[in-house]
């Protein structure tokens, strides 16, 4: 499904489906939403689960959890962006999977990589508070406002969507040294961030 | 907070940074420029400029004279940049002849730049008096008044704008140049006025390498090897110019000039493209570290992380030669070049992919190098090697040393550990400075103890307070103890050996008791005392020869136990009490006690008592804060992890559950019957269970829930633990009633069932016993079966008797998934029975009961005459497989 442009795709027959036509199959309890689900976004989930996960069947697996979620979330839900949606149902979904994982599939892929990054934006005195998930989550939100586009890109291709930074320089005809220094630098602001908020000491 | 913390908030992050992400535009060369196809590649390949870039849009270089005269005359953009960079100017700032005035020499270097399209660039940067203030390796070196120079590539960011409004210079972190150059390569259609000449070599070179592609440098390249030194006339007090790589050009110079020339050789960037990652200047711009691809071999064709092995190389600036050359390095990715602020040292880090990292540190002054190894037996700094074993027995040794920052005359590295799967240790990393000297003394051998401490125990030194009892030194965690005072000790020392009481301060005021731990320094005999007296919730600490120390923990909890958090009295006691088991002998210079057949060993527990059964809590106080329990329910006490449990509507979301069955409760649960199906619940229950401890007609049984990793140390302390504590026995062959030829102690009837007929070999040996009343107008029932556990030869025993496999079968109560007491069950079959119900009548009739039961059990083809024969034994010589 390479080529395709968010919001437009081409099925066999030749007609058109958008996202907005995904999700209206939902909306009718079609299960057509999930086949149409699966072919236009079907790789793109699985690349966001395998980026975590490591493991081309838990992949498959949780981008099946995926199309429950979305099944048993829309309606009530009608979200703006059906791709994004997906991404983020999956991407919670894999790290699920991933914390629940075999220890011996454990610090594989790159989200070990992207755990062990994100360890040093914490202090090594932090690791006993108990966070409030949403006034971090909302912590985070303020510090990405404050970045540049490109920074904030990076940052999130990375730790959200887990890519490798190989895939993000490939993505931002960057050098893989530039996208580390960035992710480097970003990071330092985000421990300074979150100090300054309280969330570290 | 955790690491994981931050990745599980990032995942509500605003929709719109992750649609921006999607669809952030790339920095393509467009066709038109004649470029290579990618920034990264034709800004890797751009090489050496560290002096400021400015368009002539922005009319600069008047000169103003003490009198307030403004010299028309401009300097050359680049002279320009260089003296305002040396002078802190701002870009408004006028440049006084005062300043040119002051400056008595300059070295100009010319450096080559090759382009992947075979161009090759010739550009200049400068040293004036002795001092390059250019391009500083660190940003926050950065002056401040620089940044503006960034602000007018970045239109359209809401900084621009500002810029725009005020009129005025914005301040702005540097890395903005990204933007910036982002911008510059989003088509040149926007005015680009200067750019910052303290960003990093690097980001310089990034942008240079655009400018300079697209043609629009022309005026800032050095046309062959002469640098027009026009702009010099201005420098009254010039004394020396040392030209390397150049020859001045149209205007002499001043005969009190002393001229230099040297030769200069490009430094050689070539390298694979995909993995070459430039030359890296110091900041006085004596040297460059270059990272050259020693072997390319891309062995793993689907992994991105190539094995690729890099050269580090020490690289004189002025001519290219190379002064030191690392040994083949393997590098997951480019590695990271972090000059020291003084130019002396440069520290990079090697990163070694799902292993370790190492620091490869340079020293200019003498050209040496060295490698702080993260993880090599030889290598590691003291020639220890440096390495945790948690209680688990995990082995943490994956050293990762990261650069930190540099510190006066020293470098931090950020140490931490992850075993050989990538887990990191939970005391996190550990930031530690080593003196520069090491790189000059590579025989230096660190003193690092504070680093093996850290090994023994998840608190760092500042973070322990002692507490020091006849002698004694207790160690407390600081946090608890003299910030908040959330712990408060007794001193006690009384006759009973009892040293000193820990305790809880806010749950001794709410009166329940919140001992955490008491330490007691015993006699050889008092010790021996308590020893056979298997008192439980004791901790062998150490013995100093003449007395032995122990920590007692509360055998039933003294706090709340179902309140969770870092404040909480079950959190805090397993941080209190891991310190003190982890460090108490280290601290006091005892040994510690090696002879755990000695005394009981209660490893890292704390104890929960529910109706009288004492359960053993793993101490794992890092998950504790999310911890649950409940004994409200068929269980005796469940387990779990709150968020886990709760947002998922409980189900097997639990670490261990423990159920105390009767005999018969056991039976019914355990007894196989998977031959002719087991319900799935039974099963499933089945496959979690074990069963950790028998005390008299009572089994328990711990389940295992689904949430890993902890539950295997959760449900291995209880299993190691439950049975001891409580004083029962753990199950073995003699006390289990599954293991049992009857249930019953009655007379007993032997029936063989053969399947496929009785002249064949495989049979399954069923037992009738009367489970009520014994003898005449006595009720039967099938108290076992057994199976035989081959379908090849059949077994005979010494008698020449077939014997039978050890497995045994339950079947006499219909499997419903409720359970049913048997006693009751027989009771009122009996009760049928003696009554004259004709329903039960074939209960008092073995050869009938057998029947009915063998045709109800294996369906349709039985036949008595041909699949049943009574014999008067129980096959025995039960074989072993």
């Amino acid at each position: 499904m390479s080529n395709i442009g968010e919001g437009t795709f081409r099925t066999e027959r030749g007609d058109t489906m958008t996202d907005k036509d995904i999700i209206e199959l939902y909306f009718a309890r079609s299960e057509d939403a999930i086949r149409k689900s699966e072919e236009k976004y079907g790789a793109y989930c699985r690349n966001i689960a395998n980026n975590i996960l490591h493991d081309s069947e838990d992949a498959k697996e949780c981008v099946n959890d995926t199309w429950l979620g979305a099944w048993n979330s829309i309606p009530p839900k009608r979200p703006d962006s059906l791709k994004l949606y997906l991404a983020s149902i999956t991407r919670n979904s894999a790290y699920n999977r991933y914390r629940a994982g075999n220890a011996d599939k454990r610090g594989k892929g790159e989200i070990c990589a992207v755990l062990d990054e994100l360890e040093g934006v914490i202090a090594s005195t932090d690791t006993e508070a108990q966070i409030e998930g949403k006034a971090l989550a909302e912590c985070i939100n303020n510090f990405l406002a404050r970045l540049d586009v490109r920074e904030r890109s990076i940052f999130i291709r990375r730790y959200y969507f887990v890519e490798s930074s190989a895939d993000i320089a490939a993505r931002y005809s960057m050098s893989r040294a530039n996208v580390l220094t960035v992710l480097s630098r970003t990071r330092k602001k985000l421990k300074k961030h979150l100090k300054e908020e309280k969330f570290t000491v | 907070m955790k690491k994981e913390d931050i990745f599980s908030a990032m995942g509500n992050i605003d929709e719109a940074y992750l649609k921006e992400s999607e669809t952030a535009p790339k920095l393509e060369i467009k066709a038109g420029l004649g470029i290579g196809k990618t920034l990264a590649v034709a800004a890797a390949l751009i090489l050496m400029f560290g002096a400021a870039l400015v368009l002539p849009k922005i009319a600069r270089g008047n000169i103003i004279d003490p009198a307030g005269t403004v010299i028309t005359d401009e300097l050359s953009p680049s002279i320009d940049m260089a003296i305002r960079a040396h002078f802190d100017l701002d870009g408004d700032d006028e440049i006084t002849t005062e300043m040119l005035n002051s400056i008595t020499s300059l070295k100009i270097y010319r450096q080559d730049i090759p382009a992947l399209s075979g161009t090759e660039y010739s550009l200049v940067r400068f040293e004036i008096n002795g001092d390059n203030n250019f391009a500083a390796a660190l940003p926050e070196l950065m002056k401040p008044n620089y940044y503006e120079y960034v602000v007018g590539a970045i239109r359209g960011s809401g900084l621009y704008e500002e810029y725009i409004r005020e009129g005025a210079p914005v301040e702005m972190p540097i890395d903005y140049i990204y933007q910036a150059y982002y911008t510059l390569y989003g088509g040149f259609s926007e005015d680009v006025y200067a750019l910052d000449p303290r960003a990093t070599n690097r980001e310089v070179y990034l942008l240079y390498g655009i400018l300079a592609d697209s043609g629009m440098l022309d005026a800032w390249k050095i046309s062959g090897n002469e640098f027009d030194v026009s702009s010099l006339k201005h420098f009254e007090n010039l004394k020396e110019v040392e030209f390397v790589g150049l020859t001045p050009a149209r205007d002499a110079l001043s005969e009190n000039v002393n001229v230099t020339l040297k030769d200069a050789n490009a430094i050689d960037a070539s390298g694979h493209p995909s993995y070459f990652d430039g030359v890296f200047l110091s900041p006085d711009g004596k040297y460059a570290i270059k990272i050259s691809v020693a072997n390319y071999a891309s062995t793993v064709v689907s992994d991105s992380h190539t094995d690729a092995t890099y050269e580090l190389l020490l690289v004189d600036a002025a001519d290219g030669s190379v002064i030191t050359a690392s040994g083949d390095e393997y590098v997951m990715e480019a590695a990271l070049v972090n000059w020291s602020p003084d130019s002396k040292y440069a520290a990079i880090e090697v990163n070694r992919w799902n292993s370790s990292t190492n620091i490869v540190l340079f020293d200019t002054t003498n050209g040496s190098y060295r490698t702080l190894y993260g993880k090599s037996e030889l290598e590691t700094f003291t020639r220890r090697l440096f390495s945790y074993t948690d209680p688990t027995g995990t082995v943490w040794d994956n050293v990762h040393c990261r650069f930190d920052e540099w510190g006066i005359d020293s470098v931090k590295i950020e140490l931490s550990l992850s075993t050989d799967i990538g887990g990191r240790l939970p005391f996190g990393s550990y930031v530690y400075i080593i003196p520069t000297q090491m790189a000059s003394k590579l025989e230096y051998d660190l003193d690092l103890d504070v680093l093996w401490e850290q090994s023994f125990g998840p608190s760092e030194d500042d973070g322990i307070e002692i507490i020091e009892v006849d002698g004694v030194k207790i160690p407390v965690p600081a946090a608890y103890f003299s910030e908040t005072q959330t712990i408060e000790f007794y001193a006690e020392n009384n006759e009973n050996g009892l040293l000193a009481t820990v305790i809880h301060a806010e749950e001794r005021n709410n009166n329940s008791g919140g001992t955490i731990f008491r330490i007691y320094r015993l006699t050889r005999e008092q010790y021996e005392e308590i020893s056979g007296e298997n008192p439980g919730g004791v901790y062998a600490l150490a013995t100093d020869g003449e007395y032995y120390y122990t920590m007692s923990i509360p055998t039933s909890i003294e706090g709340d136990p179902l309140s969770t958090g870092p404040d909480s009295f079950m959190y805090i006691s397993g941080k209190c009490q891991e310190l003190v088991r982890e460090r108490f002998a280290e601290l006091n210079g005892f040994a510690e006690i090696t002879t755990p057949d000695l005394y009981p060993q209660i490893d890292a527990i704390s104890i929960v008592e529910v109706d009288g059964i004492k359960i053993p809590i793993y101490n794992n106080h890092e998950s504790y804060s999310d911890i649950g329990y409940d004994t409200d329910g068929d269980y005796l006490f469940i387990l779990y992890n709150k968020p886990q449990y709760e947002s998922a509507g409980g189900g097997n979301q639990y670490l261990f559950s423990i159920y105390k069955y009767t005999k018969d409760e056991y039976l019914y649960k355990f007894a196989s019957d998977a031959e002719f199906g087991v319900p799935p619940a039974v099963n499933d229950f089945r496959s979690r269970a074990s069963v950790v401890a028998v005390d008299g007609d009572y089994y328990y049984v711990m389940l295992i829930g689904d949430v890993p990793p902890t539950k295997t140390l959760y449900s291995e302390a209880v299993v190691e633990h439950f049975a001891e504590l409580n004083g029962f026995e753990k199950l073995t062959d003699e006390n289990n009633v599954l293991e049992e030829m009857f249930t019953y102690d009655s007379e007993h009837k032997y029936y063989q069932y053969y399947p496929d007929g009785i002249e064949t070999d495989y049979f399954y040996m069923i037992v009738l016993s009367q489970p009520v009343k014994q003898g005449e107008g006595g009720i039967w029932c099938v108290d076992r079966y057994f199976s035989m556990q081959t379908s090849g030869t059949p077994l005979v025993d010494t008698a020449g008797r077939p014997t039978i496999g050890w497995k045994i079968h339950l079947p006499v109560l219909p499997f419903d998934g409720e359970y049913t007491d048997f006693d009751a069950y027989y009771a009122s079959q009996q009760q049928e029975y003696d009554n004259g119900n004709p329903d039960y009548e074939l209960l008092g009739n073995p050869a009938s009961l057998i029947n009915r039961w063998c045709e109800a059990t294996f369906g349709e083809g039985f036949n008595p005459s041909n699949n049943l024969v009574q014999v008067d034994y129980l096959a025995n010589g039960i074989y072993d497989y």
